[in-house]
């Protein structure tokens, strides 16, 4: 049941009404039911590995919180970790790792490899779950009393299979002090909804051919098919995650529940750090708060920090899919940081604040953040290493400069985006949409909906990106 | 305990702007797309917009004569073999004659294009539909194929989706069809991108026909021959290299392998044309257009029990399937589809004298 498809929207229609219709008590039940469905109508097989991991967690947490000991509470809290780590590993990470040893030893993986399903959602709800257990050991919040309350938080349909990764510690205050949406939040949700949908269907679904066309058996040598094909793929799942993200915190929105952003204009960032802090927020801000901070962060001296900027961005590349060339694009993220955190601190005292400040450094800095993330996208979406080597030779080592894979059209549609974002980003654009009187809303959302109803991609039905993960 | 709640702001700005923005919404696709304002304005050159044109505007422009009207549809085949000028000419300006033909269109879509179709003001007196075949067998089951809702979406209406989109099994074809049928915007999507993916050049065209009720390119015949071609064992040969587009069709049309019954969907779709048209008090006349270019492997009785079933309906004529046999000669066509230029004279050189023989009150000299 894709968020873009009229049977999800179907679905929501029926749930929203009961919602609002059932005294608030037997809320939470009809949102659990709802969610259990939802999820189910992938494959229903796999509620039971969601209900498992609830259990687990649940219990873990309960015990954690009476045990007097800390060793007690530490034993629990690693049981808790171990089964959900185990589940993950067991689903996402086998074959890659069987993979490995046979191509290391040379073994047939025919013999080898194991017909394993991924569940779709496993990466985000595991997640999920651990950070309820760290933060009830680490006393941030209380263990929670009712199971429907825990299992709804693990499994609430908005946010199931693609985040965002919404942490304990921001979910359940808002839920235990919920209210009804005004008049603001619906707004906030329209809009969240419908520019999620453009995002999704009209761009990135549009870009999804020519993306899958170059890194598929339409690839062609030179400097700008690469560097095309590149921004078309950066650009594809920036709005295919966003616009999913988008979807997600307007629809909870909906049921009353506030959701913190996931995406903030991640190609304005001016570095690599910042890029990090913009893009897919609720996974970077959990890797730094279970991950980071737990290694020891930057505390420790430079190559401590250094070692763990990288661990955590290896582990994080890990964590997006089992494939080399995921590590791969992980740890030229963890270069990139390594290299920024360099900069920032030899070299900026050494250029002064006002070079630092001045627009030439800060556009080349821009220019230079976009070219990197840019590159690491190759290893992301190639599905053989040996072609996103090809396609990173093309890039760094042209031979020839070629053509571009995108059109005029879409090079024009992409500086169209770009300066919307830029907007967005520094004028406020959508508060002030929200903000204004309600006949400029409607005509937003009157172009919004001729937007999706011309250009959405409907010919075919492409799946989220995210969803793999 | 849970904290006290909130009250509910009333969400009645929200509820204003989004009835607003429908409201433009519906203005802007009734504005501009149902009333065929974007089509007159942007002269598409497609078959949708062919399909408008002959639907919306050249009507406007048909002077009111007292002749008996004769309508000629079908796809490109009867596009570019009917040439209406001659036909009147031959029959000695008796009748006028308007070629409806719209490319790439089917059975499906000829009744709705009949219908939206406004009458001359005597009405319709002879409505000639050319088929490609007389045979039930096709190439593939036509009720699947999506290309139609390219011209039927304008056309649609929600009773109409009912029908057609129960005919797909194909989820995101039903959506098309209803999406087509509630808004005018989605059905003209593709031109509407088309447009903005080479503006320039559609300004020029549109600068160019400004104001016309008639647009595009008419069908004027054209020259060119498929001399040469012909079978060897198991291939076509004798294709020049412009001509390999052509290697596909030439294949079906000789071996028809993997051939599938479509009688249902000729059936219904027939049917329907013949309801509406004979509603009028108008006559159906079927003709199977020059097609067979290179003979058949093999010899085959066409199965045509749906031609055989309508022609023994009142106000049904089917012209006998051999009736411009002269014609299906590699030297007759320009490609593996349509006859040329010289091909196009003869066509209705013949079509002229079966009309005048079979209807000689109203067409005979």
């Amino acid at each position: 049941m894709q968020f873009h498809s009229f049977t999800f929207f179907a679905f929501l229609a029926v749930v929203l009404g009961l919602h609002y219709a059932l005294p608030r008590a037997a809320r939470r039940h009809l949102l659990l039911v709802a969610s259990y469905v939802f999820y189910g109508a992938w494959d229903w097989r796999f509620l039971l590995l969601i209900a498992l991991s609830t259990a687990i967690d649940f219990v873990a947490a309960l015990r954690i919180e009476a045990a007097r000991e800390p060793a007690t509470r530490r034993r629990w809290l690693v049981l808790s970790l171990l089964l959900n780590l185990g589940v993950l590993g067991f689903f996402k990470y086998t074959n890659f790792f069987l993979a490995s040893f046979c191509a290391l030893t040379g073994a047939d993986p025919t013999q080898w490899l194991l017909p394993i399903v991924l569940p779709v959602g496993i990466s985000f709800f595991t997640f999920q779950s651990m950070s309820y257990t760290i933060d009830v050991y680490r006393r941030q919040i209380a263990a929670r009393r009712s199971l429907v309350d825990f299992a709804l938080f693990v499994a609430f349909f908005p946010q199931l299979v693609a985040g965002p990764i919404v942490k304990a510690i921001e979910f359940f205050p808002g839920y235990d002090r919920w209210r009804a949406p005004g008049d603001a939040d619906l707004q906030r949700a329209a809009m969240l909804v419908l520019v999620g949908l453009v995002q999704k269907s009209v761009l990135a679904d549009n870009l999804a051919p020519v993306v899958d066309g170059y890194f598929g058996d339409q690839w062609q040598p030179g400097w700008l098919a690469a560097a095309t094909a590149t921004t078309a793929f950066g650009l594809q799942i920036y709005f295919d995650f966003a616009g999913y993200s988008n979807i997600a915190i307007g629809v909870a929105l909906l049921f009353g529940y506030r959701f913190p952003v996931n995406f903030r204009t991640p190609y304005l960032a001016g570095s690599v750090a910042e890029f990090w802090n913009r893009w897919h927020i609720s996974l970077s801000t959990w890797l730094r708060d279970y991950l980071y901070i737990p290694l020891g962060g930057n505390r420790g001296g430079v190559s401590r920090t250094q070692r763990n900027l990288m661990l955590t961005m290896l582990l994080g590349g890990l964590w997006h899919g089992a494939s080399w060339n995921f590590v791969l694009w992980g740890g030229l993220h963890g270069l990139y940081l390594a290299a920024h955190r360099a900069h920032r601190f030899w070299l900026h005292p050494r250029l002064g604040p006002r070079v630092v400040a001045s627009l030439p450094y800060r556009a080349a800095a821009w220019l230079l953040t976009l070219a990197a993330v840019g590159f690491a996208w190759v290893f992301f979406r190639c599905v053989r290493l040996d072609d996103g080597l090809r396609t990173a030779g093309e890039l760094l080592l042209p031979a020839r400069l070629g053509e571009s894979v995108l059109s005029t059209p879409w090079l024009l549609v992409i500086a169209g985006t770009l300066a919307i974002a830029w907007l967005a980003d520094r004028w406020q654009l959508f508060a002030r949409i929200d903000g204004a009187h309600w006949g400029w809303r409607g005509a937003v959302f009157a172009a919004l909906w001729l937007v999706l109803t011309v250009f959405a991609a409907t010919d075919s039905q492409v799946a989220f990106l995210y969803f793999q993960f | 305990m849970r904290a006290r709640v909130a009250p509910m702001t009333p969400p009645r700005t929200t509820v204003r702007a989004l009835l607003c923005g429908m409201l433009l919404f519906a203005a802007v696709d009734l504005g501009l797309f149902r009333s065929g304002l974007y089509a007159w304005l942007a002269k598409p050159n497609s078959s949708l917009g062919w399909f408008t044109r002959h639907t919306r505007f050249e009507p406007l422009a048909r002077p009111p004569v007292e002749q008996p009207s004769v309508l000629l549809l079908g796809d490109s085949t009867m596009g570019e073999a009917g040439d209406e000028r001659a036909l009147r000419s031959r029959l000695g300006g008796r009748g006028t004659f308007t070629n409806a033909a719209v490319p790439g269109s089917t059975p499906r879509v000829w009744p709705y294009l009949f219908a939206q179709m406004p009458a001359p003001p005597g009405g319709w007196r002879y409505v000639v539909v050319g088929l490609r075949d007389f045979d039930d067998d096709g190439a593939g089951p036509m009720g699947e194929r999506r290309h139609d809702l390219s011209f039927l979406g304008p056309a649609l209406g929600l009773a109409d989706a009912c029908v057609i989109a129960g005919e797909f099994r194909d989820a995101a074809a039903r959506r098309e069809v209803w999406l087509s049928a509630l808004c005018k915007a989605h059905a003209w999507r593709r031109d509407l991108q088309d447009l903005l993916a080479a503006p320039y050049q559609r300004y020029l065209e549109v600068r160019r026909q400004f104001g016309w009720l008639r647009w595009g390119q008419p069908y004027a015949g054209r020259d060119g021959s498929m001399v040469g071609i012909g079978v060897e064992g198991d291939r076509v040969v004798g294709l020049r290299p412009d001509q390999h587009d052509a290697l596909q069709q030439l294949t079906h049309l000789v071996w028809r392998r993997d051939v599938v019954d479509d009688s249902g969907h000729r059936r219904r779709w027939l049917g329907e044309l013949v309801d509406r048209v004979t509603a009028t008090g108008a006559q159906v006349v079927f003709v199977r257009m020059p097609s067979q270019l290179l003979p058949r492997a093999a010899a085959r009785v066409p199965a045509t029990a749906v031609l055989d079933e309508l022609a023994r309906r009142p106000g049904v004529h089917v012209l006998p399937f051999d009736a411009f046999a002269e014609l299906e000669r590699p030297e007759c066509f320009f490609d593996a589809l349509h006859v040329n230029r010289a091909a196009r004279t003869r066509f209705t050189e013949l079509l002229a004298e079966a009309l005048r023989a079979r209807f000689p009150a109203d067409l005979g000299r």
